[in-house]
């Protein structure tokens, strides 16, 4: 689980450029929306569902469901365990 | 009205009023952007998920804003942007061409910079310009395009303008101008020849 | 005084004529199109069936229809500019050319005295380059200014709007409470905006003022208070005096996305302008991006000739948290002055106003 939160945090880095950012500074816990998190809007949101597909061949058909599913890396981390073919 | 601050950027070389700003070892647009956002000691992370096109634009317009004093004066929509090039975001295209073609998933983050006037949206995000803005696409570089625009905008539409050729092919070619108007009403012409003369001064 | 007219459009509804009776009928231009999505999904959109033109063959035939309505050899005149409204231009032409390689081949068929502009401004690039055209004659650098807006639909078009899941399975509802996004449109709308009224051999209105405002906010979605919109409708008014009372109807955006359509409202009603007779034609046009200004200015100027107010298509219920009215049947009404507007990614918002002749 905590390589699968690493390859994330990598994952994420690349897919959305936070050039910034090092997976250190993304907590597993900390919210990855709104101001008080990683600051990420409603076109990351999408973009995550491309990297559930690319990388996990997860398809995430309601951008909807996206707000519980990304809520955090840990959220993330526990649906790719559950869903992942 | 005049030229108050201007910003051109050739092939890997900055200036800025005519003097040497920054020159950078690569000409590649990607890494002289970089180089050059780092020069800056901008803290901006929306930076990083920019095109290159909003890229070049958001950098000029950075060192504009740093170095000419005269912009701030100005109420949040008294600053009209016009800006233009001959290839639109085609460095966008190919790369969300490339996402469904090659990758074959779509990429939603690159599709939203496959229009032009999202550098206007990024400037405006980042400077709380509420004002006039209008992308142009011209088969190449001209100084009366600008002269013309400016005589249309101000004073009716804008007090002050801020202009910008952004052009990323063959090489990097980038002139962004802030012009005023030294008259609160009467309609003022911007020289074509002073236009002229800022872009072509790369020594 | 600025005049504007000679409204064409040519759409997979037909052209001025028929698109403006079919949209009083109801009968829309939009229709599915099955399995031409990314995964092969079906969808709903307006595109031009048998003997689909290509982008340039489109652009002639749209400008030959308007040359039809105004005076002899105008395109060719010094005092004379073209202006091209477009999102993508002509995708066939390669990415760098595909907006300056229609204009140099209508400067060169045409020989024209100026090489056309090309305003490529989002989905309000239309509403744009028409206030541009009329800035233009307003600084007398040009006496008359031809406005061609166009786009056609193509894979990467569809694709990118998928992506961003901004596309409806169904007819588009604009404003609706059961609105799922938009419907894609192609086709071509062109008007001409003359300091000089014999120009025309049919009857034009005036244009009296118009604006743009960037809201300043985000690159794709749109503003949750409407501030662009807002601004912009108001710096318009305020340029040519004209009061909210006065307008008798209100030609909006209307994508029928969540989004949008609320943000819409919302400045409407900031505006004071939510009782005013409003509508979207996408549900008849499709979205048709950098032609669509243009497209529904000269659909406007049309119920201005007619006295109709056109409808809305797919709305039932309310589905903004402010109520607007809404025109769901076509009504006679007596329309002198009219305000179109337009929304678009990069936070852009323009409008303008229209009158008839007085």
């Amino acid at each position: 689980m905590d390589n699968l939160k690493e390859e994330l945090k990598k994952h994420l880095i690349t897919q959305l450029n936070l050039e910034d950012k090092t997976p250190a500074d993304i907590m597993d816990e900390a919210p990855l929306f709104g101001d008080n998190g990683l600051g990420l809007d409603s076109i990351d949101a999408l973009e995550l569902i491309v990297l559930l597909d690319k990388h996990y061949h997860i398809k995430l058909t309601n951008p909807e469901e996206g707000k519980s599913v990304f809520y955090s890396i840990n959220t993330m981390a526990e649906y790719i365990e559950k869903n992942k073919k | 009205m005049k030229i108050s601050g201007c910003c051109r950027i050739h092939q890997n070389k900055v200036l800025v009023n005519g003097k040497k700003y920054f020159a950078s070892d690569n000409s590649q647009h990607d890494e002289l952007s970089m180089q050059l956002y780092r020069f800056l000691k901008t803290e901006y992370p929306k930076f990083y998920k920019m095109d290159l096109l909003s890229k070049m634009g958001f950098l000029a317009t950075e060192i504009i804003c740093q170095t000419t004093s005269a912009i701030s004066k100005f109420a949040d929509d008294e600053i009209a942007l016009l800006f233009a090039n001959s290839h639109s975001c085609s460095e966008s295209d190919e790369r969300f061409n490339h996402s469904f073609k090659v990758e074959k998933s779509p990429s939603p983050a690159q599709f939203v910079y496959t229009l032009p006037n999202i550098l206007l949206g990024e400037l405006a995000i980042r400077n709380k310009w509420y004002g006039e803005n209008l992308f142009t696409l011209l088969p190449a570089f001209s100084a009366e395009y600008f002269s013309s625009q400016a005589g249309i905008f101000v004073p009716q539409k804008a007090k002050a303008l801020l202009c910008g050729w952004v052009n990323l092919f063959p090489v990097t070619d980038v002139f962004v101008f802030f012009a005023e108007s030294n008259s609160e009403t009467a309609q003022e012409i911007l020289d074509s020849k002073e236009i002229e003369h800022w872009y072509n001064n790369i020594k | 005084m600025i005049y504007i007219g000679a409204e064409t459009i040519l759409s997979p509804n037909g052209n001025t004529k028929d698109c403006f009776r079919k949209i009083a009928e109801k009968k829309s231009g939009v229709s599915k199109i099955t399995g031409n999505g990314f995964n092969g999904e079906s969808f709903y959109c307006s595109m031009f069936s048998d003997s689909r033109p290509d982008f340039n063959t489109l652009a002639v035939q749209t400008i030959e229809q308007l040359l039809e309505k105004s005076k002899a050899n105008l395109l060719t005149e010094e005092s004379t500019l073209l202006i091209i409204s477009t999102t993508k231009g002509d995708l066939s032409k390669g990415f760098e050319n595909a907006i300056v390689s229609p204009a140099k081949f209508l400067y060169e068929k045409y020989k024209l005295k100026h090489f056309p502009f090309s305003i490529s401004n989002a989905c309000a690039s239309g509403v744009m380059a028409i206030n541009a055209a009329a800035a233009f004659i307003e600084n007398k650098q040009y006496q008359n200014v031809i406005v061609l807006g166009i786009d056609m639909i193509t894979d990467f078009i569809v694709y990118g709007f998928q992506s961003l899941y901004a596309i409806s399975d169904e007819p588009c509802k604009p404003f609706d409470s059961e609105r799922k996004g938009i419907n894609l449109g192609e086709g071509a709308g062109a008007v001409l905006l003359s300091a000089n009224k014999d120009v025309f051999t049919t009857t034009p209105v005036c244009y009296l003022s118009g604006s743009s405002s960037n809201d300043a906010n985000h690159i794709s979605g749109p503003s949750r208070t409407g501030e662009g919109l807002f601004r912009s409708v108001n710096k318009t008014l305020s340029a040519s005096a004209i009061k909210t009372e006065n307008i008798d109807f209100i030609s909006a955006h209307g994508t029928a996305t969540v989004f949008n359509d609320e943000m819409e409202a919302i400045a409407f009603n900031r505006l004071n302008m939510q009782h005013i007779p409003v509508n979207s034609f996408k549900g008849f046009t499709g979205h048709t991006l950098g032609a669509a200004g243009v497209i529904e200015t000269a659909l406007c100027i049309t119920c201005m000739h007619e006295n109709t107010l056109l409808p809305s298509a797919g709305y039932y219920t309310k589905g903004t948290s402010i109520e607007l009215n809404l025109i769901t049947q076509a009504a006679s009404a007596t329309i002198n002055t009219v305000l179109k507007t337009a929304s678009g990614f990069g936070g852009c918002n323009a409008s303008l106003l229209l009158q008839k002749i007085k």
